[in-house]
């Protein structure tokens, strides 16, 4: 069994080094002339394995239950929001980060065969930089703005002209929404919003004992007095002092410790504990800086965890400020926080789910694609605490999810949509570890199937050789044509995908069993929401298994690219390997459950409605799937003519005066 | 002649527009006092004081001594009658302390009996700095005795003796006037290089390049000498490297920094440089844009570093500089000219509108406030000219009793309506966004990067000095304005940008609709919000003039601002293409200002949530344009390229960014970069003036929203 608290630890080599490789490293062969040489690989190579080796020294500690921190750096201070500019690794972040450079190493190691241009390697370089700062952010603020980065650079790295428009702006407004969900809950979590919408703040303490684990050991009687463990978590720079009774006394003592972390074994019994923010923190209401004094029972042989509490938007400090107040109930307006925010991240996560809609060209493109998947599914799983807190939308979001995932099988949009909806609907279940799982062991598959989408069908190639010869036997009739390349069946690479993509939900069982305890308690309250749930997540399962039938059978017994089919099987084997390897590593079943109380895991049932429901969907043939449709290129430049002329009377004053001043001579229009 | 003209409007300027005001935090200070004095002179023979400085001099500037900085003034009674000395101290004040704490007056012997005819008496006001962490001294000592006229039967006005003291080292004490005018030298150089023909352009380029590049490492002093954790109780109002010289005619010269502007200095002068820099990689760089351009960001410089003496004059001359500029650079081009002519005009009528509107703003300031002292004592009577009296007002009580009413509404409602008409246009807020468009589409990139650059700093800081921090008492009516201005502003151009059909209006555009956020964020009153809004108006100091020069690179090759003519050099133009999604992602406020965006919503949520709702609409408005922008970055090369003769000594594709563009782009990106990735350097510079501008607006108790 999982522990119930993590214990935190500080990074032994500095976190931040692993996404600075791959930005450092994107910067080089950016900045590089173009060469035709085998440098390029290797530098990119080299920084992906710095960056993995960076992430393997922690791993251990985070496969053993501990949170790994590495605050690099405070961005600032404002008021009572803090911003750090650190690493965290947990089982989230691991999961991610190897996931991502697993894709990267993918990558490189196919584009030694397909010779990528060396910008081409820089840009998904940088775009990794971006999934992988997402992945190991400590705090929302960081989080979004890697996801952004991924974004917007895989922009850059698609093949196609196809309008970004619709797509941005369901990405954006998902960042947005999910930007207003983090605000209000930093506010919910120190006040609440009174009736005409002023904010009243509680002004509780921002340090709380968050945890004490265990029953203390029963000493015998005479023995000596123990030691406890006492692990204080906070900003960086506050200072840890103990045995002092006032302030007057602070300037006078020695701190035990500076944070962000201080472990420092102390006799059990009650400890006088200060905790000096430093730093200008605003901690009180009137912006000066207060010290916590406060008596503290460390118990004998047990971990005894002082952090903040309060408004945070970073990781660490929420979990404890979560459970020590129900924030989603508190007030705003006439509604709750858990309303707001659930309708706001329910509207988040369906948007980004529109990002997905476009298939991508290339494997640049579906690199840049693979890592927004990944990134999105850790939004979605620091969120999700957020998203299930409303339980009615919750419910909403998954069936929304679920009906899109089958309307985009059902129009041919291809895996990615439905992946990314399978990924929302766990954070709905309340199982967000098991969305980061699927999107890790998703995305090499996918990478494996862009490869096969993309790779020249033998028709194709002989045609192009046969020009190429013709061509050059004009020019040069002396040279010999070169040889076309070797066409091969896709059997093999096909059922490497299959079996990768097939075998990626598997973390879902976690989402399932949680709520089939639900649905196995008929009396209790969220019987039939329950019921809702599991049903919406088996359809989107389904649907993934449909899109994916559909884009393997599209594929099935063509004749492709040797080459390409290598490269494929390489991506693919990596796939099959990596989904059920990160899920028997991280394990992602043990959450806990999304409605009721715990009861035996329905797997069986799960995988029985699965199977019926996937079963006649999957061998159904449904049209090829089109090109995305150009939807506002016909009317923006009537829109743009409306505009004018609306904006025209808004800005009335200064266009009315300003016409006068610029009258053309005679004959010349203004 | 097109000199001449341009210096007789310069000259117009200077002289037909009043000047005067300055504002700034207030703090209750206690006022030291001696005994009371009667209320009427006593009858028979009286005493007449003269406070008698030595070495004539009537500025009492303290020196180092093993007490500290000290320096000694003489009370001589002129009169007939004895003197008595009632308080020798510091000048009482209503609100915030001008002088820093640790100064203390010592009379020779200690005596306290009155002075006979001709006797005098030594007072010594001793400054013990260690216990400050003011590095100046400005204070007023008042000396309060019974001296009265023979007859008359009030007092004699107390003698004031102004003490200054200054701990810093020698090189730090010009630092900002050598900021503000150093620009200048480049003008005269361009000047001269007019009438010196064997001064040729690229001796001038060279030069100007070399001041910009001095001027630019000259403008971090400031910041990084700079006392981040000094509030405006530690004295001088919270003000910083305070240069303060007397005119003459009651007119002071004044500048100084805070948290506020500290930052923008070095913001501005790289923007200067990056200008020079484009400027001299245009093949005919004509002189008139050197000259003018550099006065411009002198003037610019000038009102930033509050030299809030010549405010308005300083504004006034920034209008006129900056209409001079886009006058006289006016393109050769035939069809380009009715667009001049409409960017020369709009931005024309609302510079005036501006800078007219702050004219009578501090005009109407500088009469409904207290009077002041300038640097040497005496009255601020010459009510137009000093700033010492808008601080005054600053303070927010001097208004509500004597002023009347302005456009029909109270005192204070009046003026806040007048100060956003003042800096509205320079925010370039709707309804007076139109001119940075006009001005894109009309103008030379260099040109309009330079005056959007400027205008938009310029703007935020008259914003946020002459509303929120002159009338603290009304913050709710400024933030409700503010908002509604941002949110206006934001939601439409963001629409505008996202169905623009030219790249230039969508340039425009976009940086337009980023000043929404900055609105909105002044608006939430909280210190996130105040946080955001200098991060966010540092940022697109930088990335405005970014996105303007990459607009203006992009529309140079292809000869045309349609979208569709612009599109697809994502592989033929790397480096441009890196540097467009920089600049449109920093403009838009969702790239370099990422984590300030961030900011100002945590700020607005709080300050009223549901009313930022519609911020978020006006963010993914805003969003919607930002992928219209890069819908350009398309991977598919155009074929009418390879076909048209003006891509044809390139290969049929389009050139990528030269030498001297990557200049301007690096520096202009490495500084925005440094906003993203080093938000403490710039933010915790206004850490401390933002703490003191929100006890002012939001008063402490469980409803501040901190």
């Amino acid at each position: 069994m999982e522990p119930l608290e993590p214990t935190y630890l500080l990074a032994t080599l500095p976190l931040f080094v692993a996404p600075l490789s791959l930005l450092l490293a994107a910067l080089v062969l950016a900045l590089l002339p173009d060469r035709e040489s085998r440098r390029p690989l290797a530098i990119a190579g080299v920084s992906v394995i710095v960056a993995a080796l960076v992430l393997l020294a922690s791993a251990p500690a985070v496969l053993g239950g501990s949170v790994v921190l590495d605050p690099a750096l405070r961005m600032f201070r404002s008021g009572s929001l803090d911003v750090l500019l650190g690493c965290v690794l947990d089982k989230v972040s691991l999961t991610a980060a190897f996931a991502t450079l697993v894709c990267a190493g993918g990558l490189v190691a196919a584009s030694a065969a397909k010779r990528l241009s060396q910008r081409t390697l820089a840009l998904a370089l940088a775009v990794a930089f971006g999934a992988l700062t997402a992945a190991l952010a400590e705090g929302f603020p960081t989080l979004l703005f890697g996801l952004s980065l991924t974004f917007w650079l895989g922009h850059l790295t698609r093949e196609s002209e196809a309008p970004l428009r619709v797509r941005s702006l369901a990405f954006v407004a998902g960042l947005v929404s999910a930007l207003f969900a983090v605000a209000f809950m930093f506010w919910s979590l120190g006040g609440q919003w009174l009736d005409d919408a002023r904010y009243l703040g509680d002004f509780r303490a921002r340090f709380a004992v968050t945890s004490a684990q265990a029953e203390p050991m029963k000493r015998p009687s005479g023995a000596a007095i123990g030691q406890g463990k006492l692990t204080v978590l906070s900003h960086p720079g506050a200072r840890v002092y103990l045995g002092v009774v006032d302030e007057g006394q602070l300037k006078r003592s020695e701190p035990v410790g500076v944070t962000p972390l201080v472990r420092q074994p102390v006799p059990a019994g009650l400890q006088k504990i200060a905790i000096e923010p430093g730093g200008s923190a605003i901690v009180g209401g009137e912006g000066v800086e207060v010290a916590l004094i406060d008596t503290v029972e460390v118990r004998e042989d047990v971990e005894t965890v002082i952090s903040l509490v309060g408004p945070t938007v970073t990781f660490h400090e929420l979990g404890p400020s979560m459970a020590a107040g129900t924030f989603a109930a508190r007030r705003v307006g006439r509604s709750t926080v858990g309303v707001v925010t659930g309708a706001l991240l329910c509207f988040s996560i369906c948007a980004f789910l529109l990002a997905f809609a476009e298939r991508p060209r290339g494997l640049a493109g579906a690199f840049g694609r693979a890592c927004l998947l990944l990134a999105v599914a850790v939004t979605y799983a620091r969120l999700g605490p957020l998203a299930s807190a409303s339980a009615g939308f919750a419910m909403g979001g998954a069936v929304l999810l679920a009906a899109f995932a089958v309307w985009s099988a059902y129009r041919g949009a291809g895996p990615w949509f439905a992946a990314a909806a399978l990924l929302g609907g766990a954070a709905f279940a309340g199982a967000p570890l098991a969305a980061v799982v699927i999107a890790a062991a998703v995305a090499p598959g996918l990478l494996a199937l862009a490869e096969l989408e993309s790779a020249p069908r033998v028709v194709e190639v002989a045609t192009r050789s046969a020009a190429k010869s013709k061509k050059k036997r004009k020019d040069e009739p002396a040279s010999a044509p070169s040889p076309a390349p070797h066409p091969r069946e896709t059997a093999m690479p096909l059922t490497l995908t299959r079996l990768a993509l097939g075998l990626s939900p598997i973390p879902l069982l976690g989402a399932f069993a949680g709520i089939g305890s639900a649905i196995a308690t008929p009396f209790s309250a969220s019987f039939g929401r329950g019921v809702v749930l599991w049903v919406a997540l088996a359809l989107t399962w389904a649907a993934f298994a449909w899109s994916l039938q559909q884009a393997l059978h599209a594929l099935a017994g063509a004749t492709l690219d040797a080459s390409a089919l290598r490269r494929a099987s390489v991506l693919a084997g990596i796939g099959a390997a990596a989904g059920p390897a990160f899920a028997l590593v991280v394990r992602p079943w043990y959450v806990a459950p999304a409605f009721g109380s715990t009861l035996a895991v329905i797997v069986a049932v799960a995988a029985a409605a699965f199977v019926l429901l996937t079963a006649p969907l999957a061998t159904r043939r449904m049209p090829a799937p089109g090109e995305p449709a150009t939807l506002m290129a016909p009317v923006l430049p009537r829109v743009d003519a409306l505009l004018e002329k609306v904006d025209l009377v808004l800005g009335l004053p200064l266009a009315i005066v300003a016409r006068l001043f610029s009258r053309g001579e005679k004959g010349e229009p203004s | 002649m097109k000199l001449a003209r341009f210096l007789l409007l310069v000259l117009l300027a200077l002289f037909t527009l009043p000047s005067a005001a300055y504002a700034h935090v207030g703090h209750q200070r206690a006022v030291i006092e001696g005994r009371k004095r009667p209320e009427v002179p006593r009858d028979g023979k009286r005493g007449r004081a003269e406070v008698v400085i030595p070495g004539g001099k009537r500025v009492l500037e303290l020196r180092p001594s093993p007490e500290g900085l000290a320096a000694t003034f003489e009370l001589k009674n002129v009169g007939d009658g004895p003197l008595e000395v009632f308080s020798v101290a510091l000048e009482p004040e209503e609100d915030a302390p001008r002088a820093p704490i640790g100064i203390g007056i010592q009379s020779s012997g200690r005596e306290t009996k009155p002075l006979a005819p001709g006797e005098s008496r030594t007072y010594t006001v001793v400054w013990r700095s260690e216990q400050t962490l003011a590095k100046q001294l400005h204070a007023y000592v008042s000396v309060q005795t019974d001296s009265a006229a023979p007859g008359a039967s009030s007092y004699d006005a107390a003698p004031v003796v102004a003490v200054v003291a200054d701990r810093r080292p020698v090189w730090q004490r010009s630092m900002l006037s050598f900021t503000v005018w150093a620009p200048l030298l480049i003008a005269l150089l361009a000047l001269a290089s007019w009438r010196v023909p064997a001064f040729n352009v690229r001796r001038l380029r060279l030069a100007a390049m070399a001041i910009a590049g001095l001027l630019g490492a000259a403008s971090f002093l400031p910041a990084l000498t700079f006392v981040r954790v000094l509030s405006r109780d530690d004295g001088n109002w919270g003000l910083q490297h305070v240069e303060r010289a007397n005119l003459g005619g009651g007119l002071e010269y004044y500048l100084a920094v805070d948290g506020m502007n500290v930052a923008m200095l070095p913001a501005l002068a790289l923007l200067l440089l990056a200008v020079v820099l484009a400027v001299s990689d245009t093949p005919k760089a004509r002189p008139t844009l050197g000259f003018s351009a550099l006065a411009c960001s002198a003037a610019a410089l000038f009102v930033v570093s509050q030299g809030m003496l010549l405010a308005t004059l300083a504004l006034g001359g920034f209008s006129v500089a900056a209409i001079g500029l886009i006058r006289f650079t006016r393109t050769d081009d035939p069809t380009g000219s009715a667009r001049d002519r409409v960017a020369l005009a709009t931005t024309g009528v609302a510079f005036t509108v501006g800078t007219a509107s702050f004219a009578f703003l501090t005009h109407w300031l500088s009469r409904a406030a207290d009077h002041g002292r300038t640097l040497d004592g005496s009255v601020a009577s010459v009510t137009d000219a000093l700033p010492e009296i808008a601080r005054a007002a600053g303070h927010g009580h001097a208004l509500a009793h004597t002023a009347p009413r302005l456009f029909g509404l109270a005192p204070a409602q009046g003026a806040i309506v007048l100060a956003f008409l003042a800096f509205v246009p320079f925010v370039a807020a709707a309804p007076m966004h139109r001119w940075i468009v006009s001005l894109v589409e009309g103008a030379d990139a260099t040109v309009a990067a330079l005056v959007v650059g400027f205008a938009s700093m310029i703007g935020f800081l008259g914003v946020f000095r002459f509303t929120l921090l002159i009338f603290p008492q009304e913050a709710g009516f400024i933030a409700a304005h503010a908002r509604l201005f941002g949110l206006v502003t934001l939601g439409w151009c963001g629409l505008r940008a996202a169905f623009s059909n030219d790249v230039r209006s969508m340039a425009g555009h976009l940086a337009t609709a980023s000043g929404g956020i900055v609105l909105l964020a002044l608006g939430s009153l909280t210190p996130q919000g105040l946080s955001a809004a200098v991060s966010l108006t540092l940022t697109r100091a930088a990335a405005i003039p970014l996105l303007l020069l990459a607009t203006g690179a992009l529309v140079s090759r292809t000869g045309g601002g349609r979208v569709a003519r612009n599109d697809g050099f994502l592989v033929a133009a790397p480096r441009l293409a890196l540097v467009w999604l920089t600049a449109v992602l920093g403009a838009a406020c969702v790239g370099g200002a990422f984590f300030a965006v961030f900011l100002s919503v945590v700020a607005t949520v709080g300050a009223a949530p549901f009313g930022a709702l519609a911020f978020g609409a006006g963010l993914v408005v805003l969003g919607a344009g930002v992928a219209r922008a890069l819908e350009l970055l398309s991977p598919v090369v155009p074929a009418w390229w390879r076909t048209s003769p003006r891509f044809e000594p390139h290969g049929g594709v389009l050139p990528d960014l030269r030498g001297r563009e990557i200049s301007w782009a690096l520096l202009l990106g490495v500084l925005m970069l440094s906003f993203l990735i080093a938000p403490r350097f710039w933010l915790g510079l206004a850490d401390a003036t933002v703490l003191d501008c929100f006890r002012l607006l939001a008063a402490p108790g469980a409803t501040q929203v901190s």
